[in-house]
């Protein structure tokens, strides 16, 4: 897997199937029941399990689950476990098959923290390539936020990759910028199952590494 | 036919997410390095597999014990299971402590991946076995 040039302070990559489902149902025992998780694995998840009619939630020794009325959210703990995320992904499709839409998403979430305040706010501003035409807006702009998109036509659909920048609002992280690569993929149907289409994505998490390395080395 | 979504009607997926503080803790396994590997025999506790590095696209023969197998994997054990074997470390007291863990894959079937066991056989049938097989 291909390592980031600059280390995160914090860092998520998570697959989402969307669909409809009921959070209720999703407790750690229905994924041992289904063999996506080992019964020992299941009871040591009920620990941090959480469930309300919103959202249910739990951890294991490598992925977060989080499942709510629209997202089905796959998270690995850390990159070197991004594989059994997508395994479980996959399996998670090829069970709920009726409950999914033609879509998934592969998010990559970074903090990235500044020694200061100071400069954060100048590597925020080395994005603003048009600070001279927003001088005549604002006499001293700062950009705050950034948010960039590409679409793509897929071997079976269609994809479009966003990337973000922002300031992170989090109490615990100082002087952080957020970084997300997110990409949502359409899936024809007619052409290939969602779950196929899933095992078949070798490369989307390793292009939005890509693009991070090429906002580290160009603006960090 | 697929139908794209607007740019207005994806947008809300991008940032719907808490962002949540990630708790970790120091007896917690960091993953460093990852092979997958496939079970080649088991004899008594002794199992035999064949892994492969992807960072440095490099095979290698790998010998372990059924003790390093969790409890929930070993109904998963089989020859030709395959399985993730990560190395890494533990912090305890501060010290870095080497560690591994050895995840079998779990791999659910879907009703259309139904495999005919006349399929299979005909391929069997169909393969030269004398030309594969040496005599003495």
């Amino acid at each position: 897997m291909l390592k980031l040039d600059k280390q995160p302070s914090e860092a998520i990559y998570e697959i989402v199937l969307t669909g409809k489902f009921n959070p209720q149902k999703f407790h750690p025992q229905w994924f041992a029941k289904k063999k996506l998780l080992g019964k020992k694995e299941a009871n040591k998840a009920n620990d941090d399990f959480i469930v309300s009619k919103k959202k249910a939630f739990f951890t294991t020794k490598y992925l977060r689950i989080s499942v709510e009325k629209k997202y089905f959210r796959i998270t690995a703990k850390q990159l070197v476990f991004w594989d059994v995320a997508e395994e479980f992904a996959v399996n998670v499709s090829k069970i709920l098959a009726e409950s999914l839409d033609n879509g998934f998403l592969i998010s990559s979430v970074f903090h990235f923290t500044f020694k200061s305040e100071k400069k954060m706010l100048k590597v925020l501003n080395n994005f603003n390539q048009n600070q001279k035409v927003w001088a005549s807006i604002l006499e001293n702009s700062q950009l705050d936020e950034l948010e960039i998109s590409e679409e793509t036509i897929t071997k079976y659909g269609w994809m479009r990759r966003n990337v973000s920048l922002s300031v992170c609002g989090r109490e615990d992280m100082e002087n952080t910028i957020h970084l997300y690569v997110t990409t949502i993929s359409i899936v024809d149907l007619e052409k290939t199952s969602l779950y196929n289409a899933i095992i078949e994505d070798e490369d989307t998490l390793k292009n939005n590494l890509v693009v991070v390395n090429k906002i580290i080395n160009a603006y960090f | 036919m697929v139908v794209i979504p607007k740019v207005c009607e994806s947008k809300h997926l991008y940032h719907k997410f808490d962002d949540l503080p990630i708790h970790s803790n120091d007896s917690e396994f960091h993953g460093e390095h990852k092979w997958e590997g496939i079970v080649l025999s088991i004899d008594n506790e002794k199992i035999t597999s064949r892994m492969y590095d992807f960072k440095h696209e490099d095979y290698d023969e790998f010998v372990f014990s059924i003790n390093q197998i969790s409890e929930d994997d070993i109904e998963l054990l089989e020859e030709g299971a395959l399985f993730f074997y990560f190395i890494g470390y533990t912090l305890e007291n501060g010290e870095k402590k080497k560690s591994d863990l050895i995840k079998f894959r779990r791999r659910v079937r879907h009703s259309d991946e139904n495999i005919d066991i006349n399929d299979i056989l005909d391929t069997v049938n169909e393969l030269d076995f004398d030309s594969i097989i040496k005599t003495y």
